[in-house]
């Protein structure tokens, strides 16, 4: 009994046992903020990077790619029951312009996916913008796109209002004037964006029937070129004294033509700014990952400013993946004009700082890999479309890997029969591999992590049972008479090493207590603490990449119980040794001196 | 009570290996004390009478030699056992009290049934011992300073204190080491009229002292020079 008696007097009256409380405290405090926070990005990171190509996926060997992909997803349904959808998929290398901005460039993946199926075997439709719900398509209303657009309007303002309102004492620092131009100009964006987007319609039909007017002049021959012809004609005849009538004649006709140029540049200037307000027909239109750099961004306090407006042109090119021949009609890049309607965010920022998304046909084209059908009557395929990639969705909620693996060994057999009957289906072989050996790189990477945070908290961890060893042993040698004492009323030495053991368990586990209290504290306000940082003095870190708007939060209950064993179990074994010294202790030596 | 003697010395020799020398502290040593006698042991500072009562205390084991208490030889017994004689049948009083500064008066008098005490029965005889505790520390005069701590007595009250929870568990044999050596001679004045008093109402005592005056209050006087007995005297 006398064990946690003594044991909890000396808590409460020994100073150094504060500071061990203390050091314990600060130790778990600090595992707490560190899993958290650290198993918070982890497990968005995987959540995302299993979302992003569904469950399994089989890819074709080179880059030829895989045909009959239709037939084939057909077969796999058949012969793999757990399989849910599938869709076949595109990847392939280009580069990205934005009209209007010469200098900007940036080289993306351009993902060719179908919609709306490709949402049905991955995450692609939760990180969408603009359709945030219902079946997506490449032509999204325009009521929807107006209504995100007016809501963004608001947010944007928000952000404005938020910047605005922030108080600098002295001189106003550069980068937040530069800020709010960025946030002005949005927003002028944006409100270009909500009437153009209301004239698009409009803007349609009047580009058709400039178009048409447009041709008409051209067909009469008109040009700059006449009008020049035709006053030389004029001056030659004034030179030559012609006759009053003919020159009448003759500047009658030069009139005629400078209005008829006049108006054929206006159309053709008319045609400029409608088609520069239009949509590209459905086939052209694309989808941008969150993080492409410039049409985007985020502010200091984590928050999203969209660059773009829904319709903004941007520029694609394509390297072609198909098409073996060497020739330049083979090589060069394929370049198309693409109107923009969304924004993606998988959660993973290397992909969504690189992946557009365009529809999967108009990718086939620009990588040459569409059908070709014969010239005659017959509709005969002479050569099959084909995709990169078939990607598989499971019924299973949370299939576990080992289900997955024997999936895809399933679906690789379903191929090896499917080949048999459609040779031409791939060249080479294909792979068939779950998300998590698709995603080993990233989830290596994050693995990588994990191991850094288990060794960061394997140092905390001997911190703690340092401290817990030194204070302990300081006690146990100012406690000698105590023990002494003990003994000569009859504890035992295992009593006497027990009183400690229980001492640097009672130190930790009220320093655990202290710690964890602080810790999840700290984590429920770490982004009131990010954004204060922010404000206050500049510093944000969730500016960088688009991973999170908002920093991990979540403390999880057994992550504090595994905490709060190991801290106890450091307790324990820094007592160990002075536990081990006093339990050793002679009576007679104990008590010899005051 | 047991008609043997409490405490029955016989052949007790002690060495203490400094290094190469030996330095032989108890040599030969026989002695006997009475159940209720009060004796005490004088001899100059070094002569082992502090050695002498660790040994008959069961702090320290004899190179050579029986020790029995109330006719049971203690010497070859197990730790088990010595533990629990010390905590039953054996009281200690220090020349330096060594109270638990963290403990209150009362604390620190019922630290020994504490620890004769499993945890769980602590439960349901807590109520017995504290008062038992409170009796014992009323006794010695200390009924008013149930709650205060050991820094806050005078030295006389600590020792008061320190021999209440020598005697919390009622133990055959009570062993003080020159409990008087720290105070002054009023205060130890009192302390022996304590000691006294529990000896007329039959408690056997032990004492070390190097004060003669002190020795002369107590039934029987051992002189004990170099490690030997110089002869009894009463
Ligand atoms: N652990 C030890 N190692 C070596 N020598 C020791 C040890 N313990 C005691 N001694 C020696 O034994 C001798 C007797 O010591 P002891 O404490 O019994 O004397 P004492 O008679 O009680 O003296 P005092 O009146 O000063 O208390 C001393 O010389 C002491 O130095
Ligand atoms: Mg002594």
């Amino acid at each position: 009994m006398y064990k946690l008696f003594l044991c909890l007097r000396y808590l409460k009256s020994r100073l150094i046992a504060y500071f061990a409380v203390a050091g314990v405290a600060l130790c778990v405090l600090m595992m707490v903020v560190v899993i958290s926070l650290f198993t918070g990005f982890i497990d968005n990171i995987e959540k995302a990077a299993k979302g992003l190509f569904g469950d399994v996926v089989m890819s074709a060997d080179n880059q030829h790619g895989l045909a009959y992909y239709d037939e084939f997803i057909e077969q796999v349904k058949k012969d793999v029951p757990e399989v849910q959808a599938a869709a076949p998929y595109i990847l392939s290398y280009g580069m990205l312009r934005i009209s209007g901005q010469e200098h900007y460039r940036n080289p993306v993946q351009i993902a060719g996916v179908r919609l709306p199926e490709h949402a049905d075997v991955s995450n692609f439709g939760r990180g969408l913008f603009v359709q945030k719900s219902g079946d997506l398509t490449w032509e999204p209303p325009l009521e929807t796109l107006i209504e995100r657009m007016a809501e963004e309007r608001k947010r944007t303002q928000d952000i404005q209002t938020e910047l605005q309102s922030r108080k600098f004492d002295g001189l106003v620092p550069p980068e937040h004037k530069y800020e709010l131009g960025r946030v002005a100009s949005a927003l002028e964006h944006q409100d270009d964006a909500v009437t153009n987007l209301r004239n698009v319609e409009r803007y349609r039909s009047e580009l058709k029937s400039l178009q048409e007017q447009l041709e008409i002049a051209i067909a009469e021959g008109i040009g700059p070129g006449d009008v020049d012809l035709a006053r030389e004609a004029l001056a030659q005849a004034k030179a030559d004294k012609a006759p009053e009538d003919k020159i009448k004649k003759l500047e009658a006709k030069l009139v005629m033509l400078e209005d008829a140029v006049l108006k054929s540049e206006t159309l053709q200037r008319q045609v400029a700014y409608y088609e520069s307000r239009t949509f590209e027909g459905p086939e052209d239109r694309i989808v941008l990952g969150l993080g492409i750099q410039a049409l985007s961004y985020r502010t200091d306090l984590g928050d999203v400013v969209r660059l773009w407006t829904p319709g903004q042109k941007v520029i694609l090119y394509v390297f072609p993946l198909g098409r073996r021949s060497l020739d330049s009609s083979g090589l060069a890049p394929e370049i198309r004009n693409m109107s923009v309607i969304d924004d993606s965010r998988s959660g993973v920022p290397p992909i969504d700082s690189a992946f557009v998304y365009v529809p999967f046909e108009t990718l086939q084209k620009l990588n040459h890999m569409e059908p070709e059908y014969a010239q005659d009557d017959s509709g005969r395929v002479i050569s099959p479309g084909r995709c990169s990639q078939v990607i598989f969705k499971v019924k299973k909620a949370d299939p576990t890997e080992l289900e997955l693996q024997e999936i895809s060994k399933r679906i690789q057999r379903s191929w090896l029969t499917f080949r048999k009957r459609f040779p031409g289906a791939a060249t080479i072989g294909v792979t068939v591999e779950t998300w998590r050996q698709r995603q080993r790189e990233l989830l290596s990477a994050v693995e990588g992590q994990r191991i850094m945070m288990v060794i960061v908290l394997g140092i905390v961890s001997i911190v703690a049972v340092i401290l817990i060893f030194v204070i302990l042993y300081v006690i146990v040698m100012q406690k000698t008479a105590d023990i002494g004492v003990l003994k000569s009323i009859g504890a035992s030495s295992v009593g006497v090493a027990s009183v400690f053991l229980l001492y640097g368990a009672a130190l930790a586990t009220v320093g655990a207590a202290i710690g964890v209290v602080l810790g999840y504290s700290f984590v429920r306000n770490v982004n009131n603490l990010a954004n204060w940082l922010a404000v206050e003095f500049g510093f944000a870190p969730l500016r960088q990449g688009f991973l999170f708007d908002r920093f991990p939060d979540d403390v999880q209950l057994h992550t504090v119980i595994y905490i709060v064993i190991a801290a106890i179990l450091a307790g324990l074994i820094g007592a160990l040794i002075p536990s081990f010294k006093a339990a050793r202790m002679q009576p007679v030596e104990a008590l010899r001196y005051e | 009570m047991s008609r043997s003697p409490a405490i029955i010395v016989q052949g007790v020799h002690k060495t203490y290996k400094l290094g190469r020398q030996e330095l032989h502290v108890l040599q030969n040593v026989d002695c006997q004390v009475e159940q209720g006698e009060f004796v005490s042991i004088v001899g100059a500072s070094g002569s082992g009478k502090s050695t002498l009562l660790h040994l008959v205390g069961l702090l320290d084991r004899s190179d050579e030699g029986h020790i029995a208490l109330s006719g049971q030889d203690v010497s070859e017994l197990s730790f088990r056992a010595r533990n629990r004689i010390r905590c039953h049948d054996i009281g200690f009083v220090f020349q330096f009290y060594h109270l638990f500064s963290e403990l209150t008066v009362l604390g620190n008098a019922m630290l020994p049934a504490m620890v004769d005490t499993p945890l769980l029965q602590w439960m349901s005889k807590r109520k017995h011992y504290r008062e038992k505790a409170t009796a014992v520390l009323e006794e010695v005069g200390l009924a008013d300073r149930l709650k205060h701590r050991p820094r806050e007595l005078s030295g006389g009250e600590r020792q008061r204190v320190a021999i209440a929870r020598a005697l919390m568990n009622e133990p055959d044999i009570l062993l003080a080491d020159e409990p008087t050596g720290n105070l002054d001679s009023k205060t130890g004045a009192k302390i022996m009229k304590l000691l006294n008093r529990y000896n007329e109402k039959g408690q056997t005592i032990l004492m070390v002292t190097h004060d003669s005056k002190i020795a002369a209050q107590t039934d029987r006087v051992m002189h004990l020079v170099d490690g030997r007995m110089a002869g009894d005297g009463s």
